[in-house]
């Protein structure tokens, strides 16, 4: 009843790059063109005229054409853009990326083409697929002859760099949009057996990670040059922090997992709001990956609970999210899950979610 | 002063919500530990797909949800066979896919029997070429008294058939008597006071702390393989157990030294299970072909050509107990 009350801030604008500006180049080729065309005068100017005219309109009508295409294939749907709806609305599956055995962590490129999946089984991976789930090829950790094991994938929005933990090295190694190796991330000042999880980016570029380590699991945050900002969690406090997202309010969000709960903090790590564990609507069990998306809805997986849990982010300002709905059911139809373990959104409306023992990525979208 | 106010009290929240962490045993705690809502962790109201309410069709894949590779939810990967703490060391029981276990046997050639010299951990676990099967049927090998007709009863086997994933203060969670068709006995395990999983020397792997572990494995694996329980023997006539297949008995039950000269190197080391076998899986293989094919009593054909959860290449064990 109170649900206009409820919706998010209005969309903003899409972040994805706008096309080169084809008019522009066009008048300015008209414009050039005009000048040589002067010597040879007099013969029926106004037709001439006429037909630059229509020539630059019907340009004008295939730039659209083609905008329109282009946009209706790589951008959100209609109902992205109806936000009255969008809430009511819960998204659907569409379709699974096979390849990957037992994949444990998903992210995506913000614009959708490119997916990372690191996977438990198999060569212990992380495995490129485009959106459409083609291969295109794997991340391969340097080779310094020591056991290597992924585990969750994170996008550098700055750079489409892409950072991947690494869990027997307790390391982060990061990888270049054509997947390229280029270095691995330590902290500036060693952090003693290091255990990187889960990463997030925030807006202003700085560094989330969660971390295993001794003497007590805890959460950090970076800056770009790797110095270390802050840490959240003292002796007695997490266990086991796995996912970590940070919405464009600039809030975050870390899943406890062994502790079965969610918490909310501002930016600075100031506790706002915790869900906790149960069997409840919207109750937690061993809540794992976390991801927001452009239009402020959380997706908490539940490992145990086998589902991806909805969740609206600050409903009324307020930063306790609200429950919607939990996305499938167990199994292993479309749909459903078995075990799921991360989740990651695109700025087009797809929720991707790693389904480990269904040995596929998950691709839903409103 | 309002806002400070706010955050206090937002603090206060989340201090009244922090939940203790155990120091050890994870969510894998009986009575006092166990909080009502800690079973969600694992099990769900209303929407349990497997049996007991698990919410799952595998119990396996709940357990590797915490401890398989990449072991988000604890510190030892027994798929991998390897802990993830940062500190080197592999885990005791070896790993269901991949195991880390120098196989070889140190200076067997020079005649210098390594005795007292360690199995030590490789720095990339190798694919295991033997594990106790998880959920597929395999022979309960030795089940039932001596004289009993047959090798063992076709059972499946899973992580809880050993481990109580409720917790029991028992080592490691050992169920008191196993969880499947044909396990006898209650054999508990104290607990030791400190759990060190891992290990850098997989012929000593265990430390003062297990004595009890030691002590009591041989009769623990004995609830299921019960007749390759063999106490000492007499020289120079071994006795017969009368058994039609575990006739005469390598003696396995971990009590006392030697008694006899048969060459024996280390009088510290007592034949247990855990002294030739790992728990879960090894990379051990029948690297020669005298190891390959051991008939089976009564039969001509080979028991299995795979490496029996030892912790060396062929019977490499044999040579760290005995100068031959
Ligand atoms: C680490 C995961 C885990 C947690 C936490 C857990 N369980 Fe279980 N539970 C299992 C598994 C696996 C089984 C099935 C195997 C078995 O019988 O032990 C099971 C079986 C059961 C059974 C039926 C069989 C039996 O042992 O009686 C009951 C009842 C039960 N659990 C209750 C609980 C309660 C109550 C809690 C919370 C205090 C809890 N469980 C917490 C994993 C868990
Ligand atoms: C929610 C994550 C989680 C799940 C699910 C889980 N474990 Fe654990 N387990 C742990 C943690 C945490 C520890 C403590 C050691 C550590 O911190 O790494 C532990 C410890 C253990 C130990 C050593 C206990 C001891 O007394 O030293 C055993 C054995 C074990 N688990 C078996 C199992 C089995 C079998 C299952 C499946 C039924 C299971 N676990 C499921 C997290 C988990
Ligand atoms: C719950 C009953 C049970 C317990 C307890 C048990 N085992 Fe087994 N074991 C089995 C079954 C069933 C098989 C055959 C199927 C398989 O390989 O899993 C087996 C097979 C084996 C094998 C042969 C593996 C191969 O490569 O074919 C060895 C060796 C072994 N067990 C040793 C041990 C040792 C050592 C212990 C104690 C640490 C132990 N078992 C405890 C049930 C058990
Ligand atoms: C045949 C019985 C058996 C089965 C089946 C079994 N375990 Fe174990 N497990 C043991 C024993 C015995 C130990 C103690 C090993 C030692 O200390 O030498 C152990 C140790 C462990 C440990 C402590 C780390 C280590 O390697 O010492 C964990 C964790 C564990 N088991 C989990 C599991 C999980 C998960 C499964 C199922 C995939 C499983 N176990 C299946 C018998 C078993
Ligand atoms: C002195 C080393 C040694 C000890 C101690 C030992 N084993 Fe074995 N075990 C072996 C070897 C070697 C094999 C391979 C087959 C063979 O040579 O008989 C084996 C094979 C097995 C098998 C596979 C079936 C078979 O017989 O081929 C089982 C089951 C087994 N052992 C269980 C146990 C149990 C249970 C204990 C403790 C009560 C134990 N073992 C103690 C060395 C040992
Ligand atoms: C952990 C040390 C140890 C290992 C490993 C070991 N033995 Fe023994 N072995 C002994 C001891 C101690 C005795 C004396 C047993 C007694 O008290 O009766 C013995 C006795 C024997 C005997 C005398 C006959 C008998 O039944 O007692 C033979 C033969 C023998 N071992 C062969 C082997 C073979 C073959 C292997 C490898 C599969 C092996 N041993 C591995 C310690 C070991």
């Amino acid at each position: 009843m109170d649900e206009p009350t409820l919706l998010p801030e209005p969309i903003p604008a899409a972040p994805v790059v706008e096309p080169p500006a084809p008019p522009d180049h066009a008048v300015e080729a008209a414009t050039d063109a005009k000048p040589q065309g002067e010597p040879e005068p007099e013969e029926e100017p106004h037709r001439r005229r006429r037909k630059l005219v229509l020539l630059l309109l019907l340009i004008l009508i295939a730039l659209v054409g083609l905008f329109g295409l282009w946009y209706a294939i790589y951008r959100k749907p209609a109902s992205e853009f109806l936000p009255t709806l969008t809430q009511q609305i819960p998204p659907h599956y569409l379709y699974s990326i096979y390849g990957a055995t037992q994949p444990v962590g998903v992210a995506v490129t913000p614009d959708g083409s490119r997916v990372y999946v690191s996977e438990s089984g198999g060569t212990s991976l992380v495995k490129v697929f485009d959106a459409k789930g083609a291969q295109l090829g794997v991340l391969k950790p340097p080779n310094d002859n020591k056991m290597h094991q992924p585990v969750y994938a994170s996008i550098d929005p700055q750079t489409l760099e892409v950072y991947v933990t690494d869990r027997p090295t307790g390391s982060i190694y990061i990888y270049d949009a054509s997947g390229k190796f280029v270095r691995s991330y330590t902290p500036a000042d060693p952090i003693k057996n290091w255990q990187p999880i889960g990463m997030a980016f925030a807006p202003d570029g700085s560094l989330w990670v969660t971390d295993v380590s001794d003497p007590f699991h805890r959460v950090e945050q970076f800056d770009r040059q790797g110095a270390l900002l802050r840490t959240i969690g003292t002796a007695g406090q997490l266990n086991f922090p796995n996912g970590v997202a940070v919405s464009a309010a600039g809030d975050l969000y870390v899943t406890d997992s062994n502790n079965g709960r969610l918490l909310v903090m501002d930016g600075q790590g100031r506790p706002l709001a915790s869900i906790g564990r149960g069997t409840g609507e919207g109750m937690l069990g061993l809540p794992r990956g976390v991801a927001v998306d452009d239009a402020g809805r959380l997706y908490v997986v539940d490992t145990t609970g086998q589902t991806v849990h909805r969740y609206l982010t600050r409903p009324d300002g307020k930063p306790e999210p609200k429950f919607l709905d939990d996305l499938g059911s167990p199994g292993a139809g479309d749909g459903q899950f078995q075990y799921p373990n991360d989740v990651a959104v695109d700025t087009r409306g797809h929720v991707f979610i790693a389904d480990r023992e269904n040995n596929r990525v998950q691709v839903w979208g409103y | 002063m309002r806002r400070l106010a706010l955050l206090l009290a937002g603090a206060a929240v989340w201090l009244l919500l922090a939940v203790p962490v155990f120091a050890d045993n994870g969510p894998h705690h009986a009575g006092a530990g166990a909080t009502p809502d800690s079973c969600a962790g694992c099990h769900r109201a209303h929407t349990g797909v497997g049996a007991n309410l698990l919410n799952q069709s595998s119990e396996t894949a709940l357990c590797t949800s915490c401890h398989g590779d990449t072991s988000t939810g604890s510190s030892e990967n027994v798929m991998g066979g390897v802990a993830y703490n940062g500190t080197t060391g592999a885990l005791r029981g070896g790993g269901f896919t991949d195991a880390a276990l120098d196989v070889t046997l140190a200076n067997s050639v020079s005649g210098n029997p390594g005795g007292t010299a360690g199995i030590a951990v490789l720095g990339t676990a190798l694919a295991s070429n033997s594990k106790h099967l998880v959920d597929t049927s395999g022979t309960l090998w030795g089940n039932g008294a001596l004289g009993t007709t047959g090798a063992g009863g076709a059972v499946t086997i899973t992580c809880t058939s050993c481990h109580d994933p409720h917790g029991n203060g028992n080592y490691r969670i050992l169920r008191s008597t196993p969880n499947v068709t044909g396990a006898s006995g209650i054999v508990t395990i104290a607990d030791a006071a400190t759990h060190t999983y891992t290990t850098t020397d997989y012929w000593h792997p265990e430390d003062t702390n297990d004595a009890a572990y030691i002590a009591n494995v041989s009769a623990w694996c004995s609830t299921c393989h019960t007749r390759y329980l063999a106490a000492s023997g007499l020289i120079p006539e071994r006795t017969t157990s009368t058994d039609a297949i575990f006739t005469y008995r390598h003696r396995t039950d971990g009590a006392g030294g030697p008694t006899d000269n048969l060459s024996y190197q280390s009088p510290q080391f007592t034949p247990t299970c855990v002294q030739c076998h790992v728990a879960h899986g090894s990379n051990a293989a029948n690297v020669g072909p005298n190891s390959q094919a051991v008939p089976w009593p009564g039969t001509t054909t080979a028991r299995a050509t795979d490496s029996s959860l030892l912790r060396i290449n062929d019977r490499g064990v044999c040579q760290k107990c005995h100068k031959r």
